[in-house]
């Protein structure tokens, strides 16, 4: 009976749903609410302004001008509208949708845990009552006491692996679950699962081979290979905006991340606190300690749950990060296209995952183990109590943090002219309604925004020459601007918007003007209208339309027949098709590159220069292949901080251990510091790997001219003279003596 | 596949009351109470309040942050932003009507584009820390 009711998908989805239903419970009360955790704020305004696009203004959410100066909303990481989920949002409201996306997620997350299983687990009653687990663990309370909805979008994991594995053993449905899950992740938002799930896919993709019998396993390659290309052709309307953005404005993720094993144990037995406006470390991926201790049982009562096992370890020795030499995450880091790796605790969420097959194997194993029906009647029972008390802790975590959430009321204000605000960030969700852009902005990447906007402008379009004529707006939308404007000479008309390539103009010529929104006009009158249509937008439509169609195509013809050898051909004519697509919107369209931005210092500086300007001359000799140009110390501002500026060049290869090391030295022969007061601080050390914020030391273009630009405040620092001296080399502990520092200034401390 | 029905009836009944459950409950969680919007004299009174301490706020975030533009932005908003929450509170009105005051009072004297910032209402681009330690 316990068989036939878990093989029932109907009563799994039943179980299933009465849990998601437990779990968002404590969010249904207070679903009109907004979450005012500082990150929901900002995921908050993403989903508001594509639902302005769409509900008010009947536009497709491409351009958010409501965060930052303007935003390229399928191309911001953090936005998650490019999902099915959306229509939720349009549905109850932005609020009132995230407990209903998260109900149907978890649902799905269990069942896509169930039928992962299925594929190694032969028992669907052990599959059945494990597959919650995953779904209900930790993270997912994290994310929502953070509002990071965007994060429910790794319930799909588990159908992105049983895609995989289905694919290698020559199933064409496979290429579409996995294809179908990936594109939903990163539609939903999930920038930051994609490489996470991209790496558990090919590790999954390892595993499927290696477990096919000897002569299927070249075969497996072709319907694999086609599986990463549906992956990312599916996903091409998001994938490709994202890159885009990314590509014109990268991040560098530096530091060196980690958390002991020990520690990494308590994220996953401890019980999850609120303290101080946010959750703790300690069960932020909580599943407890009898889920574990299943876990390691399975491996020990079933050979076949060791390799699960294992896998399930080093995803650990991952999310150990740097604390365990040597670094898997360090490693992964290397790997181009994952250099933006951060969190390496989050690599949890897949040993979890994986985690759950040998527990699985114990539930089906042991009540096997005696011969008798009381026995395994008993085994069973005991196994059952053991994983509900897991789902139970884990129904508790969750609630504990939903309940803990600091929560807000936003009422929709009267509608007015749209216009830029200084805004504030941390308070995103609460511009809804008042009409105004906000441009403090907080993204996980650079923005390209121009410093030039403003919020406190009497007009939002204006002229470069105010004496040239007249603007002023005839109709504005989120991706549509209507200007008459009248010239007696020729000017640029300005939005105080950001500019993206994908804007064109109807009349003149639509241009950056340092970062704003510009269109180039002749004298006379002009009826302008701009647009925003991209080409990563309308082109990375047609591919995705293209790979479904491609998709449907493979499903039509059959479950196999693609992957009969003989039909190779076929099977990779399907999945090249939306490739061809792609490169011939590439090669026909003549949008402007969106290139990638200068780099800048973080006090604004160019990184790159042609000449030094206005620093002394000086040199060094150092054990990198690096040459001291100029340096410059600035005194003392009004708020006691000074500015360093470093000009060198890179002459040669260089680790990515080499640094810049600065220091800032009370001269010993001063008088000693106060023993009381706060002027107490003798010595600062502002060593760094990455120059300007933007690139490390050894990525630096060679042979070009470096300008790094950095400061130190000295309030709290004992009066007398200091020296700021200058090395290059590697660092690392005991490493700095061994370099030869550069005396570059002096500074007098009052 | 074939659908065992004397068990999938019951239990799709189950799967539909569940999700019904929280649709129903989503639709009609109650609607927070609105608060009284402000006069436009109440609003310049908020915004004066928010304003009296920018000066300060702008300087300890330069030295919170010495020659990181964006950083020292963001920490400004940060004291923005508990100063909003507190003044709202302590007048009965929402955060949303001291953003709005705030607005408006950055924009009682219209700027140009090349008009003197002294209000911290040019932009900052963000440009996050490359630490996440």
């Amino acid at each position: 009976m316990e068989e036939r009711l878990a093989r029932s998908t109907a009563c799994r989805l039943a179980l299933y749903a009465l849990l998601a239903a437990a779990m968002v419970w404590p969010l249904l009360e207070v679903a009109a609410y907004t979450n005012d955790f500082r990150d929901a704020q900002v995921l908050g305004l993403h989903e508001r302004a594509a639902v302005a696009a769409v509900a008010r203004f009947h536009e497709l959410p491409l351009w958010n001008p409501y965060y930052c100066g303007g935003l390229y909303a399928l191309g911001a990481p953090q936005s998650r509208h490019a999902s099915p989920a959306f229509l939720a949002t349009l549905l109850f409201g932005v609020e009132r949708a995230q407990p209903v996306i998260v109900f149907a997620l978890s649902v799905l997350g269990m069942e896509g845990t169930f039928r992962w299983l299925r594929l190694r687990i032969a028992s669907d009653s052990a599959a059945a009552r494990i597959a919650p687990v995953f779904a209900l663990s930790g993270q997912f309370a994290v994310a929502a006491y953070r509002g990071w909805t965007t994060f429910f979008g790794f319930e799909l994991l588990p159908w992105v692996l049983l895609g995989v594995t289905l694919a290698a053993q020559r199933r064409a449905r496979g290429i579409v679950i996995a294809s179908l899950a990936f594109a939903f992740i990163l539609g939903f938002g999930g920038t930051f699962a994609a490489p996470l799930v991209a790496i558990a896919a090919t590790v999954e993709a390892a595993r499927a081979i290696v477990e096919l019998p000897g002569r299927d396993r070249a075969r497996a390659i072709v319907p694999l290979v086609a599986t990463a290309i549906f992956m990312a052709t599916v996903s091409a309307v998001r994938l490709w905006p994202i890159a885009e953005t990314l590509a014109a404005a990268p991040r560098i993720m530096a530091g060196t991340p980690g958390h002991p094993g020990k520690e990494l144990l308590t994220f996953l037995w401890g019980t999850l606190e609120v303290k101080d406006g946010d959750v703790g470390d300690v069960g932020s991926f909580h599943v407890g300690v009898l889920f574990l201790a299943l876990a390691a049982a399975g491996a020990g009562i079933d050979r076949r749950a060791i390799p699960p096992l294992v896998l399930a370890i080093a995803f650990v020795w991952v999310a150990a990060g740097y604390e365990r030499k040597p670094s898997a995450f360090a490693a992964l880091r290397e790997i181009p296209g994952l250099s933006g790796l951060r969190y390496p605790e989050r690599f949890l969420w897949i040993s979890v995952l994986l985690a759950c097959e040998p527990a699985a194997r114990f539930l089906e194993a042991l009540p096997r183990l005696g011969e008798t029906l009381r026995w395994r009647r008993s085994s069973s029972a005991l196994l059952t109590v053991v994983v509900l008390v897991t789902v139970v802790s884990e129904l508790v975590t969750f609630r504990r943090a939903a309940l803990a959430r600091d929560l807000g009321a936003i009422a929709p204000g009267p509608a007015g002219a749209f216009h830029q605000a200084r805004g504030n960030r941390w308070l995103a969700a609460y511009h809804d309604g008042l009409d105004v852009g906000s441009l403090s902005c907080w993204e996980t990447h650079p923005v390209r925004m121009s410093p030039r906007l403003r919020g406190d402008l009497e007009a939002e379009e204006y002229l470069a020459d105010p004496a040239a004529g007249t603007v002023s707006r005839v109709a504005w939308s989120p991706n549509r601007l209507a200007l008459h404007v009248v010239l007696a000479r020729p000017t640029r008309a300005l939005v105080n918007q950001n500019w993206h390539p994908g804007w064109t103009a109807s009349s003149g010529v639509v241009v950056s003007d340092e970062g704003r929104i510009a269109v180039e006009l002749g004298d006379g009158t002009h009826d302008v209208v701009l647009r925003f249509l991209p080409r990563s937008a309308w082109g990375g439509a047609i591919v995705t339309g293209t790979a479904l169609a491609a998709l449907a195509a493979m499903l039509l013809r059959a479950r196999r027949v693609p992957f009969a050898r003989e039909k190779d051909v076929v099977t990779a004519s399907l999945a090249l098709a939306p490739i061809g697509i792609f490169g011939l919107v590439l090669a026909t369209s003549r949008e402007p590159p969106f290139p990638p931005s200068p780099p800048r210092n973080a006090n604004g500086t160019p990184a790159i220069v042609t000449t030094v300007e206005d620093a002394p001359r000086v040199t060094g000799h150092f054990p990198v292949a690096v040459t001291l140009e100029a340096a410059r110390v600035s005194p003392l501002d009004e708020v006691m901080n000074v500015r360093i500026d470093v000009y060198f060049r890179r002459t040669g290869p260089l680790g990515r251990a080499d640094a810049l090391f600065a220091h800032v030295r009370r001269r010993k022969d001063e008088p000693p510091p106060p023993e009381r007061g706060q002027k107490r601080e003798t010595y600062h050390n502002l060593d760094h790997h990455v120059i300007a914020g933007t690139f490390y030391l050894g990525d630096a273009p060679q042979g070009e001219l470096v300008h790094d630009s950095f400061g130190v405040n000295l309030a709290k620092s004992a009066p007398g003279a200091w020296d700021v001296t200058i090395g290059f080399g590697p660092l690392g502990p005991g490493k700095t003596k061994q370099v030869e520092m550069v005396q570059v200034g002096t500074v007098f401390v009052p | 596949m074939r659908l065992d029905l004397p068990i999938a009836f019951p239990a799709i009944l189950v799967g539909a009351i569940s999700a019904g459950v929280v649709v129903a409950r989503v639709v009609t969680a109650p609607t927070p109470p609105s608060r009284p919007a402000p006069t436009a004299e109440q609003r310049r009174d908020l915004a004066a309040i928010v304003a009296r301490d920018e000066g300060s706020w702008a300087l300890s975030t330069r030295q919170s942050f010495p020659e990181d533009t964006w950083s020292a932005r963001d920490d400004f908003h940060e004291h923005e932003m508990k100063r909003i929450r507190y003044v709202a509170g302590l007048r009965g009105v929402s955060v949303q009507h001291v953003l709005r005051a705030i607005d408006e009072d950055l924009h009682a004297t219209p700027a140009r584009a090349g008009s003197p910032d002294t209000r911290s209402a040019t932009a900052a681009p963000c440009k996050p820390r490359p630490f996440y330690d």
